[in-house]
């Protein structure tokens, strides 16, 4: 076996420090020049108007590609970017209403939501039956500003479809 | 540091420092003349059309235009959000002959894909890549840097057809970076990182302008170069291997390793010089008139809420598009989105296979740069069969899926959606 000296040892252990590090600074900084510090774009959570400006059933907002749903006095916001590569879903208001079973519930719908890349189906509630999608639609918390009683979607806080918002 | 050293030997194998300095002839020096064969080891057959189709020097040649009038594209498109679209129409309708130099680049960048794609099958089927008779050769690193270039190739229209910024690109970058985003793991950080951001805009734009006109080009140059080296220094076409040679490489005695006499040997440059000068010529005026005859219209602008139903990818990825529309699958309770099954394994599993087929072939020497060798039927039929699956599938998703993607026969009438 060859025996490498402690000298030796010592040289190419701190050329491989030295060097190391420099690279990896590099490294480092090559790719955070990548992510800008701000962006341009529409917000995470953002109001989206006053409850009584929406009608009954989705209501499609193409800035923030969310459906926001009413109904009665109930509200929840659906995201309209289907699960499967990100197209936009669009809704499908049903003839007569339609009673599936999803997850073990009954649930009455009276719209669906389509795919039209490669034709993904989602029931009322944003769960797919039908092609390539792999996961629900997720639904968004919705609340309410205490200052001006707008409604508030936030994307950054993902809830269970079945969670309402009363006003 | 012996790793490296071996490493950088195995390069450039087969190139003698020595030796090329003491080569009497001056302008073997010369780059030009290094790439078109003066040295006497080249024979009648690898000259030969019926061997190679010069399906090689084609895609150079297509490259050269492509850069010649993506170059004049540059000096009009707008690589902006709100302008892109509108400097490419600009180009299409208001400049003198724009759209000449729009549709010809884009006819040739169809074609540099037909031709590449033509000129992987002739290496295959002919058994290019093995080593044969020769000693110093190393077929495979050619055969590799070839696949490299297939995918910049591949990578080079994906991003083109990205920059006019309309509904076929726009919707087209989604699929693509929501392909990204379904690795698992590191898929989120990873769209983020192209992105420069959540959404596809300004941030995407001028990156995918700035890898399009300037990275994959770049790369593409240097990895072709090094390909015509390699074959050079390979000891060229792989079709020699089949002659007797005794004299290796030694031109001592006036023999050449083709077992001509040098100077009729040194003759024949012209005659390649020749061939290659028709051979530009006709895929030129090829490009050319399919120019004048195929138009392609541009599309929409790009509407970021609305995509076209159906919305097709451009017919080199529409295999693609199939095979991610449903390939999603459940393993035990998970989904695994087809973007990932379709869009990232399986096109990595074939050119994982692809590449590693000079490991695998063990037909003999003597199957080396001959058309469908007897000793290679297997691999050929293989090699066959996924390639006519990949046509058929995009024969299949060109003209029988409609709205909503569902199917339909060629022939029946798409309902009205929208
Ligand atoms: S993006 Fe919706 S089905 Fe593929």
């Amino acid at each position: 076996m060859k025996t490498v000296k402690r000298r030796n040892f010592l040289k190419i252990f701190a050329s491989i420090g030295i060097f190391g590090t420099m690279a990896g600074q590099t490294a480092y900084a090559l790719v955070k020049s990548f992510f800008p510090k701000a962006r341009y774009e529409p917000p995470q959570r953002f109001k989206v108007g006053s409850a009584y400006q929406f009608t009954d059933g989705p209501n499609f907002l193409a800035k923030h590609r969310i459906f926001v749903i009413k109904e009665g006095n109930k509200f929840h916001a659906l995201s309209s970017v289907c699960t499967h590569l990100g197209c936009n879903v669009t809704f499908n208001k049903l003839a007569k209403t339609k009673n599936v079973t999803v997850r073990g519930k009954e649930i009455e719908e009276k719209w669906e939501f389509n795919c039209a890349c490669h034709g993904s189906k989602f029931y009322g509630d944003g769960t797919p039956y039908t092609g390539p999608a792999p996961t629900p639609l997720p639904a968004y918390e919705v609340s309410v500003s205490a200052v001006d009683r707008k409604l508030i979607v936030d994307k950054n806080i993902v809830v269970d479809s079945g969670q309402r918002f009363t006003v | 540091m012996g790793v490296w050293n071996r490493l950088s030997d195995k390069i450039v194998s087969g190139w003698d420092a020595a030796a090329s300095l003491q080569k009497s002839d001056a302008i073997d020096r010369i780059f030009w003349i290094h790439f078109i064969p003066t040295d006497n080891d080249v024979t009648r057959e690898s000259y030969s059309i019926r061997y190679s189709l010069y399906l090689g020097t084609i895609v150079a040649v297509i490259f050269t235009i492509l850069c010649a009038t993506g170059f004049m594209q540059m000096m009009r498109y707008v690589p902006s959000v709100e302008r892109a679209y509108w400097s490419v129409k600009d180009l299409q309708f208001i400049y003198p002959f724009g759209w000449f130099i729009r549709d010809l680049h884009r006819i040739s960048a169809y074609l540099m894909i037909v031709f590449v794609v033509l000129h992987l099958c002739r290496t295959f089927y002919t058994g290019a890549f093995k080593k044969g008779g020769r000693k110093k050769t190393n077929g495979w690193i050619n055969w590799m840097t070839g696949i490299l270039l297939l995918v910049l190739t591949l990578a080079m229209a994906f991003t083109g057809y990205v920059l006019p910024w309309d509904q076929v690109g726009f919707w087209g970058a989604t699929i693509g970076t929501n392909i990204i985003k379904s690795i698992p793991v590191i898929g989120d950080w990873l769209r983020y990182f192209v992105l420069g951001g959540n959404e596809l805009g300004q941030n995407f734009l001028i990156r995918i302008y700035a890898v399009h006109v300037l990275l994959l080009p770049l790369l593409t140059v240097l990895f072709i170069s090094y390909h015509f080296w390699r074959n050079r220094k390979d000891g060229g076409m792989a079709c020699e291997d089949n002659l007797p040679v005794d004299t290796a490489q030694g031109t001592e005695s006036g023999q050449t390793v083709s077992g001509l006499q040098k100077d009729e040997a040194l003759k024949r440059t012209p005659m390649f010089l020749k061939r290659l000068i028709w051979v530009s010529l006709a895929t030129t005026a090829f490009a050319i008139l399919l120019t004048l005859f195929v138009s392609l219209p541009l599309n929409a602008p790009a509407n970021p809420v609305m995509a076209e139903n159906p919305a097709k990818a451009p017919w080199f990825l529409l295999w693609l598009q199939e095979l991610v529309a449903s390939t999603t699958i459940s393993v035990g309770q998970y989904r695994i989105n087809g973007g990932f099954v379709g869009g990232m394994v399986i096109p990595g599993l074939l050119l994982t296979w692809l590449a590693l087929v000079p490991f695998f072939d063990n037909s003999p020497p003597e199957a080396t740069g001959v058309w469908f060798h007897r000793s290679r039927l297997r691999q050929n039929i293989l090699f066959t069969i996924i390639l006519l699956a990949i046509i058929c599938l995009i024969f299949f998703t060109y003209f029988c899926r409609g709205p909503n993607w569902v199917f339909f026969w060629p022939w029946e009438v798409w309902p009205e959606v929208h």
